[in-house]
């Protein structure tokens, strides 16, 4: 679904994100993305949906490369969820939703925040999806952290996408609510067959939940490996 | 164990706290402000041996105030607050488009950025008070040329503030719509103006508040209103008058003031 081939990102200050990465993502696959902070994994995600432009390589989405021309297309099938959520706070939660379809709703109908019925139920049922149809008209700043990325969740499912790129999406929440969000996207990986990458710096994390682990540090794959084969000597190496 | 070491050990740290460069800092102000004094010809100690007895001798003349002519004065300061409100409701329609044409991250070009801070910078330059006695010359006595100096200077100031207030928002929200494929106008009707909005209204009533005040001055120059009152009376030394109009801009000040301070502290 996925190939990145010979990558490469330096950032204007200097800074090597990427210093070379070569990759396949397969269809329906949950993989997750390894490494400390400042591996790179977060530039390298941003650069698959165009938030990150890149110094040199190719990204291809369906055998299809990643350009200024195909991006539109790619960021129509591609939702995202972001660590700090990125919801908008002074409007519902429902809305947070919709704005997942602009891409699909009318330019101008849109600025007003009217959409199709067609596209209210697609929130309303991504709500539900994500366990929080109760508050689909709350305002989004009245929930909680955890109910906070279940939106984000929900905002990025709503368009049904094939791939679903999750930024370090446990990392502002507690333990508890951090597993419920893990299981929620697993369940979203087998129930919806979408293509999932996550971004974790938590071993256990990656270990419970992914197909595949790619370890990640200053820039390099450290590792590219199915889950099962994967032993603590591996994982220690991108932290060490 | 570490032993308590002694008060006399941290003597070697000790600084005075005003330098040297503190007390030149002080007298180069100081010398300043003088050199400033003179140039403008000002003689303080007029203050404190005149000043009191012109100040006494317009109180005696301003006291009792006349309230003989209370409704009409009631009238004209209702005047002076429509204009008010006209003038700013004309501000908030020409600042929006300004406010996000001048916004550094979601400018269209730097080209556009520039013009729309120009305009806002000149309009925000010409005091109010120029801008009446102009627009007065230029469409005649009355309410208009009020309203319209007051909307055009506020948008000056109200375009500032939405541009600064747009360039201090949360770029996360914009960031997820953009990795959606949302174009620019979704983003700013969806990330850009529900963050804004609360600083929005705000500001709108902050500067309604202002230009409350600003209106009875813009009588004097003959834009209607309480102030056109107020000049009235000065002309014909009907100081008792002035009296009472300075009263009815107060008390309606003071009204307006907490209310509007009410208003935004809820918003907040």
């Amino acid at each position: 679904m996925i190939e990145i081939k010979k990558l490469k990102k330096i950032f204007p200050n200097g800074v090597k994100a990427i210093s070379e990465i070569n990759l396949k993502i397969h269809q329906g696959e949950f993989v997750t993305i390894l490494g400390p902070s400042g591996s790179g994994k977060t530039t390298l995600l941003r650069s698959i949906n165009g938030l990150e432009s890149i110094d040199s390589g190719q990204i291809f989405f369906q055998n299809k490369i990643i350009d200024n021309k195909s991006l539109p297309d790619i960021q129509k099938k591609t939702g995202m969820i972001f660590q700090e959520f990125n919801l908008v706070n002074n409007i519902s939660v429902i809305n947070n939703v919709l704005s997942g379809l602009l891409h699909s709703s009318s330019k101008f109908l849109s600025m007003f925040y009217i959409f199709e019925k067609n596209q209210k139920l697609e929130a309303l049922k991504a709500l539900d999806t994500v366990g929080l149809l109760s508050k689909a008209y709350s305002m989004s700043n009245e929930l909680s952290g955890g109910q906070r990325q279940r939106v984000g969740i929900a905002r990025a499912i709503v368009k049904k996408p094939l791939l679903l790129l999750a930024d370090e999406p446990v990392a502002s929440l507690d333990p508890v609510a951090s597993l419920a969000i893990m299981d929620l996207l697993l369940e979203i990986n087998k129930l919806f067959k979408i293509t999932i990458v996550c971004n974790l710096h938590q071993m256990d994390l990656a270990l419970k939940y992914s197909d595949r682990i790619i370890g990640i540090n200053r820039g390099y794959i450290v590792f590219n490996k199915i889950n099962k084969k994967l032993n603590q000597n591996s994982l220690k190496k991108i932290f060490n | 164990m570490k032993k308590e070491k002694s008060l006399i050990a941290f003597e070697k740290y000790l600084r005075n706290q005003w330098s040297f460069k503190h007390l030149m800092i002080l007298v180069i102000f100081l010398l300043f402000l003088s050199l400033i004094s003179t140039d403008l010809k000002i003689n303080y100690s007029n203050l404190f041996l005149d000043g009191p007895k012109y100040f006494f001798d317009i109180l005696d003349r301003m006291t009792p105030p006349d309230f003989s002519n209370f409704s009409g004065l009631v009238f004209s300061m209702i005047e002076t607050i429509e204009m008010a409100i006209l003038g700013t409701v004309l501000a908030i329609f020409l600042s929006i488009p300004f406010g996000l044409l001048s916004a550094r991250n979601i400018t269209p070009n730097y080209f556009i950025f520039f013009i729309a801070r120009f305009f806002v910078v000149f309009f925000r330059a010409i005091p109010e008070f120029i801008m009446a006695m102009i627009l007065v010359i230029a469409i005649g006595f009355g309410a208009m040329p009020g309203v319209l100096a007051l909307g055009i200077h506020t948008m000056g100031f109200l375009a500032k503030f939405y541009a600064e207030d747009i360039e201090h928002i949360n770029k996360g929200p914009i960031e997820a719509l953009k990795s959606s494929g949302a174009s620019k106008r979704q983003i700013i009707s969806f990330a850009v103006i529900p963050q804004i909005i609360p600083s929005f209204v705000a500001n709108n009533f902050y500067i309604l508040d202002r230009n409350i005040r600003m209106a009875t001055m813009l009588g004097i120059v003959g834009a209607g209103g309480i102030g056109y009152e107020l000049q009235s009376s000065f002309r014909m030394f009907e100081y008792q008058k002035v009296s009472a109009i300075i009263i009815i801009i107060f008390i309606t000040i003071l009204i307006i003031d907490n209310l509007s301070s009410y208003i935004r502290s809820k918003i907040k």
